[in-house]
């Protein structure tokens, strides 16, 4: 409990523990769940369920204005359009997620090894006598470790933390914040380009210089044809990487 | 009132507007061009109000002795205007105009904040931060702008007919493909990891859906979908591996990691994690080996014009941001990080070039091309000195002009196979039209880094910078590799001039667009190889950074 | 809490704020279907209790010792849970929300509100984002076509006027700048530019009240815009397939986001608890905010019942485009002007009485726009319909192309 008691000077009281062990449970079981169960839509439920536990445990850490943000953007919006897609298109079956045993193998061996060595980082250094965490922490001196960030958050006076990130965003982070708007220029954009049915009408002529034949069948639709000479096109003999295009 | 205290005191940021002046044009460009596209037969009345709106800035700011910029606003709000004068029912041209003439702009305005915002007067550069130290102005963000702006620039006439050709009639190419150079700029100037991340997703986003363009065309949707899934896996790994970085040192500016990284109270272990991740997501957007599996379907399947702006410029914002993170956020940790980019570097030469053996189809080919090319550009990233930050980036933009030109050709060639060039497409081509086949060779003897090409010169400055840090075994193993590319580059030459053609009649004729930009591809690619001592010069100018 | 408050304090403020909105959503029930009958010249339930009023509670019971059927197709667990969220939702919900002002009980002085969180205005939004999950869920869980089709209008409805909503509260809470329930409420008390009128926001901030009027009707699933369980086209849509108490669940959820979100228009928008007291004693003063609230929160419940009575339903695209292309604009325009002049006034010294007539002739503007703007989407969309049997209606270029026969020459 070092971590927490280091983190929530203020905290201290055994309700503030039991509600961090309570969340803690529950996310770290939804998220094993949200990876092993089979159905599609139960996988996305305990998603929510562990983006909701998530909003709990930021509010053991006093930061009520994240949690609630974590609640309204990940649990109301981001995982309601994902089920929307999910039910949308019908992909709630199983059979999509069979794995053989080679990546299965790969996979746990993979998170393990970063689950491990994450816990390895943290917990050793973070939760050791040398780290030199909370509001009123010194400075880290040698062979301290020193938590990052949290000392700059708990400056603010009321710790909701909301007038912190607005000021942060408008004034030291305004440039990405602009690049951000930009990204979601990009994003609508490009939703706007993949999901119109149908090309502009073309609108100019200097097709015409095209010969005939060639014109009609531009498209890449045609590409697939098997003719002798696509056939000798296609001896495709390179590594990994390499997909067979179904003719 | 509960904030209005405290909105009293809340500190204006200090914007240095000349700090992403060129940015801020291809922003408002893509952005007016949207709404141009959107107005379709009304697009004088959103090009009129604009090109008012643009002169009036632009008078203000010359009134103000800020000549460039303003001039630059001048002309762009007249050509807006003008091209939709002069192209009434041409949209797409209005489009590629009023793009062209902002990257041009743009690459003004680069030239302006080298000359009066950066120079120190004796042609060397003193570098900026600005804007909260989010954005940096020095010597990677100066060529990342040059060599984006500039392969944009030719890009847009290359693929103007190409489009038009495979009937993809869509007036959001354009701006797109701005806002995708406005990612790659702001990645070639973020200096904190957000910044970072964040231009690094514009660019990224943009081209999934520029990949997918050709929406009739399977092997553009399948690229599309590849690109995004396997690049928002490597985004995810990237981003992890940024989270660390911020654990470990409490900072998100680059600068400020670079120093705490190496102190001695810093927890080395998360340090590294976090610097392993960045390096598979990183290593992934340039196309490294063994990160490099999507980039031959992508660059297979995306529309060649596209595919050649991915091969330039996303390969020189991708090094942009290489170069930032391991010489100013990691040199502290370079024991670690130096040997292992080397065996990516080597792994990434000897892969590629072996593979690119094998290969029939000409754009695959470049892409297996393009996957040696990072890792040379890498062995100036591993060097760790002046001279090989100056290497990469003079490597990356000969890179861009040689594969620029290439893709050019195979544009060209695609209008008589529509779609797949492969290498007996190109047989006799040296007879039946010379003036292709020509410039095809020469580019990719640019490639190979054959005497007297630019490709020669930049492979030689990163050679040489390499030789000069230690990496004697990487230079090896990349001279061995050039010779193996050097093969295949030059078989392609053999096939086109030294076998007889199946079909003896010429290319069809190449519209204006395409043979000015594999022209101007051509002379640069000449031009960089004969006269490299003036570009050469800037490069080790601009060997400063934001530290 | 702060530790001197005995724990007593905390457990009462909770009972009565529950025991408060359900005994109002048990009221509703009766009272809708007294208003609808009048409306439709019949009298309604009058057998229980004095003109019917506990017709709800024998409904209730009724509903709770009905055989409770789980078709054997669903998927459970999350057939049984989703009935459970909304209800969970709904009562989360009114935690944040003041239904009086000061009370003094046994020396100890509370205000009658469950929990004043410093972000108590994103927890309602929050909450009312996861009150789509009960029907979404409970749609899709049911395995059955038609509770699919209610589950997906309602999360695409759902988002849809979140949005709008969120901007509008977005305006509230930049005019009263905190985030906090009680703040906003005491903003609102004084008296507005005119002596006697009250200083509530839904003056100078009418056009965020109606997106905010016009949002809850739509987030709350009610008509004309429960689309989600159409009986004439879906059967009873997401809750096709339930019965007996879960069925009873949903009925619960429904009704009491009518009473939560029309507690929620009032606390944000017409002063809460506010009113005037006419000088009670002290003893029995803390009753008038209570009455204050509960009358105001009333009418709007009556708007709800007029408007279920009076409104035919409309259709889905409809409500879509309503939603999407009038709502949002305008609620994101009222963002937009109230940030403004709320910097400009600050940094001008302009008094509030100014402030809010400013307020109010731009929300004039706005509203006309408005009424210009939805008039234009009505005309579109019916051009749509008109149009269905058109072959070439999937044509992006089918409006421009008889409007404007000069705007592009076609190819060949």
């Amino acid at each position: 409990m070092t971590l927490l008691a280091q983190v929530a000077p203020t905290a201290g009281g055994t309700a503030e523990v039991v509600v961090f062990w309570v969340f803690a449970v529950i996310a770290l079981g939804s998220a094993i769940a949200v990876i092993s169960l089979r159905n599609v839509v139960h996988g996305a439920v305990m998603l929510v369920l562990n983006f909701l536990s998530i909003g709990g445990l930021f509010l053991t850490l006093e930061s009520a204005f994240l949690s609630v943000i974590q609640v309204l953007v990940y649990g109301g919006a981001i995982m309601v359009l994902f089920l929307f897609v999910i039910m949308l298109l019908g992909v709630d079956r199983d059979d999509l997620l069979q794995a053989d045993l080679r990546t299965r193998v790969l996979a746990i061996a993979g998170g393990a090894l970063l689950a491990g060595a994450v816990l390895f980082a943290f917990v050793g250094p973070y939760t050791s006598e040398a780290s030199v965490c909370g509001p009123d922490a010194p400075a880290p001196g040698p062979g301290e470790v020193a938590c990052a960030g949290l000392a700059e958050a708990y400056d603010e006076d009321d710790g909701a933390g909301a007038r912190f990130l607005g000021r942060s965003l408008f004034t030291t982070y305004t440039y990405p914040f602009e690049l951000a708007a930009l990204l979601l220029t990009v994003a609508t954009i490009g939703a706007v380009i993949l999901a119109r049915r149908r090309d502009l009408e073309p609108e100019d002529e200097d097709l015409a210089d095209l010969d005939a034949a060639a014109a009609d069948d531009l498209d890449g639709d045609d590409l697939d044809g098997a003719s002798g000479a696509a056939a000798e096109r296609h001896v495709a003999g390179d590594g990994p990487g390499t997909t067979e295009r179904g003719g | 009132m509960v904030l209005a205290q405290d909105a009293t005191t809340l500190d204006v940021p200090d914007v240095a507007w000349s700090s992403f002046a060129p940015e801020l044009l291809l922003t408002a460009a893509a952005l007016v061009l949207l709404l141009v596209a959107i107005a379709r037969g009304r697009q004088l009345l959103v090009a009129a109000p604009t090109g008012v709106v643009a002169v009036g800035l632009g008078v203000w700011l010359v009134s103000t002795d800020v000549v460039v910029p303003g001039a630059v606003a001048i002309v762009w709000g007249l050509a807006l205007p003008a091209a939709v004068f002069a192209f009434p029912h041409r949209g797409s041209l209005v489009q590629a105009w009023g793009a062209g003439v902002a990257l041009a702009g743009a690459l003004v305005l680069t030239g302006w904040q080298f000359v009066t915002v950066l120079g120190d007067g004796a042609g060397g550069m003193t570098p900026q931060s600005a804007l909260a130290g989010a954005l940096a102005n020095d010597g990677i963000a100066f060529f990342t702008r040059i060599t984006v702006y500039l392969t944009a620039l030719i890009v847009l006439p290359l693929g103007y007919g190409y489009l038009r050709d495979r009937r993809i009639n869509r007036a959001e190419v354009e701006p797109l493909l701005l806002l995708a150079v406005v990612g790659m700029a702001a990645l070639g100037t973020a200096n904190d990891l957000i910044t970072l991340f964040v231009a690094l997703e514009v660019l990224s986003l943009a081209l999934y859906v520029l990949t997918g363009l050709a929406r009739r065309d399977r092997r553009s949707q399948e690229a599309s979908l590849k690109y995004f899934v396997m690049g928002a896996v490597a985004s995810a790994i990237l981003l992890y591996g940024m989270a660390l970085m911020y654990v470990a040192t409490g900072s998100l500016s680059l600068p400020t990691i670079g120093s705490v990284v190496a102190l001695a109270g810093t927890n080395q272990l998360v340090s590294a994690l976090g610097l392993a991740l960045v390096t598979v997501g990183i290593g992934f957007k340039v196309a490294l080996v063994p990160f490099h599996l999507w980039t031959p379907d992508v660059y297979q399947g995306a529309p060649t014009n596209i595919t050649a702006f991915m091969a330039a410029a996303t390969k020189a914002a991708g090094f942009a941001a290489v170069l930032r993170l391991y010489l100013v956020a990691f040199p502290g940790l370079q024991g670690l990080w130096a040997p292992v980019l080397a065996v990516l570097a080597a792994a990434s030469m000897l892969y590629g070039a072996y593979v690119a053996l094998v290969q029939r189809d000409l754009k695959r080919m470049l892409a297996y091309s393009s996957i040696t090319h990072a890792g040379y550009a890498t062995i100036g990233v591993v060097a760790v000195t002046d001279a090989g930050l100056s290497g990469t980036l003079w490597y990356l933009l000969t890179y861009a002009v040689s594969t620029l030109g290439a893709f050019g050709c195979v544009i060209a060639i695609e209008r008589r196979r529509r779609g797949e060039v492969a290498l007996v497409d190109l047989r006799g081509l040296g007879r039946t039209s010379p003036a292709v086949a020509g410039i095809l060779a020469l580019c990719l003897l640019s490639l190979a880094g054959m005497p007297p090409t630019a490709g020669f010169v930049g492979k030689f400055v990163v050679f040489q910078a390499g030789i000069e840090a230690g990496w004697t075994w990487l230079v090896v193993i990349g001279v061995l590799s050039s010779i193996v590319a050097a093969f295949f580059y030059l078989r392609i030459a053999g096939v086109m001039f030294l076998e007889t053609a199946d079909d003896d009649r010429p290319l069809p004729a190449s519209s204006l667009g395409l043979t000015t930009g594999i022209a101007v591809s051509a002379t640069l690619v000449v031009f960089l190889g004969v006269q490299p001592q003036a570009f050469l010069h800037l490069a080790d100018a601009a060997a400063a950074l934001v530290r | 809490m702060e530790p001197s408050t005995p724990l007593w304090v905390p457990v009462l403020q909770t009972l009565v704020v529950f025991a408060y909105f359900l005994l109002f959503t048990a009221l509703l029930i009766w009272a809708e279907r007294r208003v609808v009958g009048r409306m439709q010249s019949r009298i309604g339930p009058n057998r229980i209790g004095p003109g019917g009023v506990l017709q709800t509670l024998i409904d209730g019971v009724k509903m709770f010792f009905k055989e409770d059927v789980t078709p054997s197709m669903v998927n459970n667990p999350i057939y049984t849970v989703a009935p459970l969220v909304g209800v969970i939702a709904g009562f989360l919900t009114v935690a944040v929300i003041p239904i009086g002002g000061e009370v003094t009980l046994f020396g100890e002085e509370f205000t009658l509100v469950v929990a004043d969180l410093h972000v108590g205005v994103l927890w309602v939004l929050a909450l009312s984002s996861l009150h789509v999950y009960s029907t979404f869920l409970a749609g899709w869980a049911s395995n059955s076509p038609y509770p699919l089709m209610g589950g997906i209008r309602s999360s695409a409805q759902m988002i849809s006027y979140e949005i709008a909503q969120g901007l509008a509260v977005a305006s509230v809470f930049v005019y009263a700048g905190s985030l906090r329930v009680s703040d906003i409420v005491a903003a609102q008390a004084g008296s507005g530019p005119i002596a006697g009128m009250p200083g509530w926001y839904a003056i100078p901030l009418f056009p965020a009240f109606v997106v905010f009027v016009v949002g809850m009707v739509a987030e709350a699933g009610r008509p004309p815009f429960d689309l989600a369980e159409a009986e004439g086209e879906l059967v009873g849509g997401f809750h096709t397939e339930y019965s007996g108490l879960r069925f009873g669940m949903f009925m619960l959820a429904e009704f009491m986001s009518v009473v939560v979100m029309s507690a929620i228009v009032v606390t944000l928008f017409l002063g809460g608890p506010s009113g005037p007291t006419f000088g009670l004693p002290d003893a029995v003063a803390w009753v008038m905010p209570v009455f204050w609230f509960t009358l105001k929160t009333a009418a709007f419940v009556f708007f709800f019942i007029l408007l279920r009575g009076a409104l035919p339903r409309t259709r889905y695209h409809r409500l879509m485009d309503l939603g999407w292309k009038v709502l949002i604009p305008v609620a994101l325009v009222w963002v937009l002007v109230t940030a403004a002049w709320v910097l400009v006034s600050e940094a001008g010294g302009i008094s509030a009485a100014t402030r809010t007539w400013l307020a109010v002739g731009a929300g004039v503007i706005v509203i006309a726009l408005l009424l210009t703007g939805e008039r234009q989407t009505a005309r579109a969309t019916d051009a749509d319909v008109d149009a269905w049997d058109d072959p070439d209606r999937d044509d992006p270029d089918r409006d421009a192309k008889p409007r404007a026969p000069h705007d592009e020459e076609v190819a060949p």
